[in-house]
């Protein structure tokens, strides 16, 4: 029994490398005896790998940027003097300036603590007020981290709640969503690409330039156009990246695999998760997780020749069999509140249907009223909406 | 293999220390951030204190850099930095002490098991054999698991394991002795010909 243990010893210096020679030989002597050991061995030799870095705030640098973003604002260290270097990849501005306002959320929960609930009042009221930026050019912060390598960058910002149409340098148009991001060199036109950044959600009117392609970089798909009308979803909280193409071609590729690209056609739309949804539920959803992204029909909606999918460029909020929680994360941003379901059950539930002018209340009492079958009751405080199945729920919510 | 990772860190924190080399220390952040943020939760258990944590201990070293520059063992003082201040979290937050005990590891990450392979064949068996595996290191011990995957994942020497854990190398010896035993027991009857 002793002996034995004392072979596995030796087997994990081996294999982790820890083994001294004389242990090397020892291992190797009781292995003559015992072939059948050899395959053990070896197995766990190939299997002796570090596990790949799973944390996905590491991996893509947001993680670096939220740390030195902390640095600077806790006084270790002057922006200037650190210029966000590269170890390999590109940090986009908005991750800074994300990492920032995580920063502030996060402060602001430990003051919280610390100082009682009459400071975190204050606090809040000054941090709800707090106004987006909708225009601007080069944000301070931007400024210290990007100016030193690469060229000037222009931002546009759809604060949560409004919508706004941008017009590019070389004439395309982008309607952007309530919640999103675009960035474009300065120079844009001088460039053989006419190059954007989007995080969330635009509506693209491309003119025609036959040597300078258009191309859309999200965090899923890089899209590739030459003129053409379409539009993107690529919010980082929503399940999934979706690009759907009214008018000519467009060329969808993935970021780091340079042979897989799709093309799509008109009236087509693809959708390719964007892997932070932890509860998939639509089948054409399920699909796509198989085969890393799926192409769609899009539909006209009923009654309607409104497509869902960029009724938002006609200033209404247009829905079709959506679940609920998807419903929600749309209005979230549609009207700048935070919606909480209280109960699981209406996270689920179907809605079809278009919201034009109506107010929050108007089209949360609209989709009590277009399915009595799918009852909810809400309560809307502030910015925030709770959601649950029956109104008693509501009451004791926080 | 080891040795080259020792010297590089060594290197990293050369360049930062004496230089002030801050694509150095991004390296160096990139390279450790994540399994010390793994490590800090072995203590505090919830990742949005284990990033500050980890956060924390970076901005410290950057700002000591030039005092801090004859550290040789550069990942041990990390995770020893890591492990101090996850203890005092416990100590301030919840007013624990008896958090030494390390028995009670229970939230550890279970380290993955991943192999290299083309050929189809190859890869349906190392599928079969990954699960067998992952399952073995999951029933191991809590304390058992973690020296394991201080080793296997972190890469640690069992010297540094001992150090990090105040347990003797001869008791990191054993345990790995045992994680090895269980996971040949459970390959044995997919990869032994019959």
């Amino acid at each position: 029994m002793e002996a034995q243990d004392r072979i596995w010893e030796l087997m994990a210096r081996k294999v982790s490398g820890e083994a001294a020679p004389e242990e090397l030989e020892e291992l190797d002597e009781w292995m003559k005896n015992h072939p059948e050991a050899h395959y053990v061995l070896e197995t766990l030799m190939q299997a002796w790998h570090p596990t790949p870095e799973s944390n996905e705030r590491v991996k893509s640098g947001e993680f670096f940027a939220w740390h030195v973003q902390r640095m600077v604002e806790m006084g270790q260290l002057d922006a200037a003097d650190f210029s966000l270097v590269d170890a390999g990849r590109e940090i986009y501005p908005w991750e800074i300036e994300e990492a920032g306002r995580r920063l502030r959320r996060r402060k602001l929960l430990m003051m919280a603590g610390g100082l009682g609930m009459a400071l975190l009042l204050i606090v809040l009221v000054w941090w709800i007020w707090l106004p987006e930026p909708v225009h601007r050019q080069e944000p301070q912060l931007n400024e210290v981290a990007v100016a030193h390598a690469r060229p000037k960058l222009d931002t546009v910002v759809a604060a949560k709640g409004a919508r706004l149409q941008v017009l590019l340098p070389d004439g395309s148009k982008v309607w952007l969503n309530a919640g999103s991001e675009l960035v474009y060199a300065h120079d844009f036109l001088q460039k053989a690409n006419r190059e954007v950044h989007l995080r969330g959600e635009a509506y693209f009117d491309v003119v025609h330039q036959d040597h300078h392609p258009f191309i859309i970089h999200t965090s899923a798909i890089n899209i590739r156009v030459l003129g053409t009308v379409f539009d993107v979803r690529a919010y980082p909280d929503d399940e999934a990246t979706v690009a759907v193409l009214l008018k000519g071609a467009i060329e969808v590729t993935f970021p780091g695999q340079p042979e897989r690209r799709v093309i799509l056609h008109p009236r087509e739309k693809i959708v390719v998760p964007n892997g932070v949804g932890t509860n998939i539920q639509l089948d054409t959803l399920a699909a796509a997780a198989h085969s890393g992204y799926s192409v769609l029909p899009v539909h006209p909606m009923p009654h309607d020749t409104m497509i869902a999918e960029v009724s938002w460029v006609h200033n209404a909020l247009a829905f079709q069999q959506e679940s609920f929680e998807e419903l929600a994360r749309q209005m979230e941003r549609w009207y700048n509140v935070q919606i909480r379901f209280v109960d699981d059950a209406p996270r689920h539930y179907q809605f079809t249907g278009i919201f034009t002018s109506e107010s929050l209340a108007e089209a949360l009492r609209a989709l009590q009223l277009a399915s009595p079958h799918q009852p909810f009751a809400y309560r809307i405080e502030n910015q925030e909406v709770y959601i649950g199945t029956d109104a008693a729920h509501l009451m004791v919510s926080p | 293999m080891h040795e080259d990772v020792d010297a590089y860190y060594r290197y990293l924190w050369h360049q930062i220390a004496a230089l002030d080399d801050q694509q150095a220390y991004r390296k160096l952040f990139d390279a450790l951030a994540g399994p010390l943020i793994r490590w800090s939760q072995v203590y505090v258990k919830q990742y949005e204190v284990a990033e500050e944590i980890v956060s924390d201990v970076f901005m410290w070293m950057w700002q000591q850099r030039s005092r801090l520059g004859s550290i040789r063992q550069v990942r041990l003082y990390l995770y020893q930095a890591v492990k101090n201040r996850s203890l005092n979290y416990l100590r301030t937050v919840h007013g624990r002490t008896e958090f030494e005990d390390i028995t009670s590891f229970e939230g550890t990450v279970i380290p993955a098991i991943q192999f290299v392979a083309d050929d189809p064949e190859q890869i349906l068996l190392n599928n079969e054999l990954r699960r067998h595996m992952e399952k073995a290191i999951a029933s191991l011990p809590a304390r058992c698991r973690l020296i394991f995957r201080l080793v296997k994942d972190d890469g640690m020497h069992y010297k540094e394991v001992a150090e990090l854990l105040q347990i003797s190398v001869k008791t990191v010896e054993t345990q790995m002795g045992i994680a090895f035993r269980r996971l040949a027991e459970a390959i044995q009857p997919v990869v032994s010909p019959r």
